[in-house]
C-alpha cells in the first residue's frame, strides 16, 4: 500500500510549493480584478494558514510537516527559495515567522442569530512579484536537489507533495525530463506527487480538472499536454476527496488543472494537502 | 453493600502524559461520575473537558432528572472555568485564531441511589464514551453505543462556545444528551470508558480481564500498548474507570 504512512512528528510530511514570478503573472486571473501574482500568491499564504491551523494543539504548533517554497523568474534565470534565510523549514517556524501580519475582519453568528463582527490577524509568508521569465527547469532541479536530502532523512515518511503555480511554457529548456526523475524519486511510502496549475487570463476560460488523457486538451496547446505528461496519476485518497467535491476523475486522472481560475487554483490546492493531513497522527 | 472504583489513563502512544485531553472526576459523597473525551481537532480540548467533568460532579442537579433541565447550567459554568484557565491575551496568533473557534469534548456522567436497598443509577450521555454494565461472562448492557460498529469518526459532542473576543457570556446550544438507568446487582460492574476502549471492549468482550489488570497501572499499560501495536486498537488517548458493587 502507497499513500498510507502516518505523518507524526517522527515521520513529518513535506509540501514544497513552485511558482511562476515571471512577467505575464501580471495580467489578471480570469474572471477576477487581480493579477495572477497576487491571487497565487494569496492562495499559497491562505493554504500555509490551513495547514498551520491543522497541526496547531494547545501546546503550539506540531511540526507534522516541513515546507518549502521555491519561486522562479524574479529575477531572470534564476529560481530561488522565497522564505528568509531557509530552504526546507519545519511548520513551526513558519509559523512563528511570518512576513507580516494583516488585520482582517469576519462575522460570527451567535445562536441567537446575531452576527458579531470580529478582526483577526492573519498571517503573510511572501508577496506577490511578477517580473522576469520562466525558469521552470532551473525551480525543477532545486526542488530535486531538496527533496533528495529529504526523502534520505526521511526514508519511511509520506511522500514529498510538489504543487507548482505556473501561467506558461518554460523559457530554460524542457521540463518534462526533470520533472519525471522529480516523479520517480520516492520514499518506502510511495514516489514524489507532482501537482501542476496551470493559471489562465481568459475570462471564459474552461477550466479542466484533474483530466484522463491529453486528447481532452487544446491540440495546439504543447504547454499544456506538457504539464499534463509532468503530473503524477492521482492517488486513491485524493482521487476520493475530488468526487466527494463532484469533480469528475478516473484511474487516470492526473493532478493537473489546465486553465484554472481562482476557484480551480483553491480546489488544487485544498485537495492536495488534505488527503495527506488526513494521515495526522 | 459497598462501591469501589479503579481508574486508569494513558496517552496515545508517541504522546506525552500531559498530551492526554480525557478527563474523569468523581464525587463520593453524591456517589456522581464524569468522563469527557476532548476532541484533539480543537484546541484546548483537555481544559474543556476538565471543566466539564468537574461541572457535572460538582453541579447541585441530579442525574434522576432529564439532562434537558441542567445541561444549560452545566456548560455555562464549565464555560466560565475554560474561558478564564486560558490566557486570551498572551496567546500567539496561530493559537488565538484557532482558539477562537472553541473547544469540544463528549461527555458521560453517571449517578448512583440507595432506594429501598437496591443501587439505581442514572446516565446521561452526548457522544461516542460509553457505560458498559457488565454483569458477568457475556452478560452486559452498554450505553449510548451498544455495538463496535457505531464508533465512527463524527459522535455529537458538547461544545464550549467561541472564544476571545467573543465574551464569555455567549450562549451555547446545549446538545440533546441520551439517558440511560438501571439497577446495579453484587459482583456487578460498570464501566465508563473514552471511545478507543469502549469500542475494544465491545469487540473484544476482555471485561474480566480489565477487572482483574486494573489494579496495576503498569500491567495495564502493557494490555492496552500491545492491543494498540497489535491493531485491535485504536491509538488514541485511553480512560476506563471501573465501578463494581461488592
Amino acid at each position: 500500500m502507497t499513500y498510507n504512512a502516518e505523518i507524526s512528528r517522527r515521520n513529518p510530511g513535506l509540501f514544497l510549493f513552485l511558482i511562476d514570478q515571471s512577467r505575464s503573472m501580471s495580467h489578471k486571473l480570469g474572471g477576477t480584478l487581480r493579477s495572477k501574482a497576487q491571487e497565487a500568491a494569496d492562495a499559497i499564504n491562505r493554504q500555509i494558514y490551513e495547514l498551520i491551523y491543522r497541526c496547531t494543539k494547545s501546546d503550539g504548533v506540531r511540526d507534522y510537516f516541513d515546507i518549502g517554497i521555491i519561486g522562479y523568474g524574479t529575477v531572470s534565470d534564476t529560481a530561488q527559495s522565497l522564505l528568509k534565510d531557509a530552504d526546507l523549514v519545519p511548520i513551526s517556524r513558519l509559523a512563528e515567522t511570518p512576513l507580516r501580519m494583516e488585520r482582517r475582519k469576519e462575522t460570527i453568528t451567535d445562536p441567537e442569530g446575531n452576527d458579531v463582527e470580529s478582526e483577526f490577524e492573519f498571517p503573510v509568508w511572501f508577496e506577490p512579484v511578477a517580473n522576469s521569465n520562466t525558469p521552470m527547469v532551473k525551480a525543477l532541479k532545486l526542488a530535486q536537489q531538496w527533496i533528495d536530502d529529504w526523502v534520505a532523512e526521511h526514508p519511511d515518511s509520506y511522500p514529498p507533495v510538489v504543487i507548482n503555480i505556473s501561467d506558461g511554457a518554460a523559457t530554460d529548456g524542457d521540463p518534462l525530463e526533470v520533472a519525471r526523475d522529480l516523479m520517480n524519486m520516492s520514499t518506502n511510502d510511495g514516489n514524489v506527487l507532482f501537482w501542476n496549475c496551470h493559471l489562465s487570463e481568459a475570462k471564459d476560460a474552461q477550466p479542466l480538472t484533474f483530466p484522463s488523457e491529453t486528447g481532452v486538451l487544446p491540440a495546439n496547446d504543447k504547454f499544456a499536454s506538457q504539464l499534463f505528461e509532468m503530473s503524477s496519476v492521482l492517488p486513491e485518497g485524493f482521487k476520493r476527496l475530488a468526487q466527494e467535491r463532484s469533480l469528475e476523475v478516473s484511474d487516470t486522472s492526473r493532478a493537473y488543472v489546465f486553465n484554472a481560475g481562482l476557484d480551480e487554483l483553491m480546489e488544487l490546492l485544498d485537495i492536495g494537502t488534505r488527503a495527506p493531513t488526513e494521515n495526522l497522527q | 453493600m459497598r462501591l469501589n472504583w479503579r481508574f486508569f489513563q494513558m496517552s496515545k502512544l508517541g504522546n506525552k502524559e500531559s498530551d492526554c485531553e480525557d478527563s474523569f472526576s468523581f464525587r463520593s459523597r453524591e456517589m456522581k461520575f464524569a468522563i469527557a473525551d476532548g476532541v484533539s481537532a480543537s484546541i484546548f480540548s483537555d481544559v474543556w473537558a476538565r471543566a466539564i467533568t468537574d461541572s457535572t460532579v460538582t453541579g447541585k442537579y441530579s442525574f434522576f432528572e432529564n439532562p434537558d433541565n441542567f445541561l444549560n447550567d452545566l456548560i455555562v459554568r464549565a464555560r466560565q472555568k475554560w474561558y478564564r484557565k486560558i490566557d486570551w491575551e498572551k496567546l500567539p496568533w496561530f493559537l488565538k485564531n484557532k482558539a477562537v473557534s472553541g473547544s469540544y469534548t463528549t461527555l458521560v456522567g453517571l449517578q448512583f441511589q440507595n432506594t429501598g436497598g437496591e443501587l439505581k443509577y442514572s446516565s446521561f450521555a452526548v457522544g461516542d464514551s460509553v457505560l458498559i454494565h457488565w454483569e458477568g461472562a457475556d452478560d452486559y448492557s452498554s450505553y449510548p453505543l451498544t455495538s463496535p460498529d457505531q464508533f465512527d469518526n463524527t459522535p455529537k459532542l458538547v461544545w464550549s462556545g467561541k472564544g476571545h473576543p467573543m465574551p464569555v457570556e455567549f450562549k451555547v446550544v446545549p446538545p440533546k444528551a441520551s439517558t440511560y438507568r438501571g439497577t446495579m446487582s453484587r459482583n456487578s460492574t460498570i464501566f465508563l470508558a473514552t471511545d478507543a476502549v469502549g469500542k475494544w471492549l465491545l469487540e473484544y468482550g476482555r471485561y474480566a480481564e480489565v477487572s482483574r489488570l486494573i489494579n496495576s497501572s503498569f500491567e495495564m499499560t502493557e494490555l492496552f500498548t500491545r492491543e494498540i501495536n497489535s491493531k485491535r486498537m485504536r491509538n488514541d488517548d485511553l480512560t476506563l474507570v471501573s465501578i463494581f458493587l461488592e
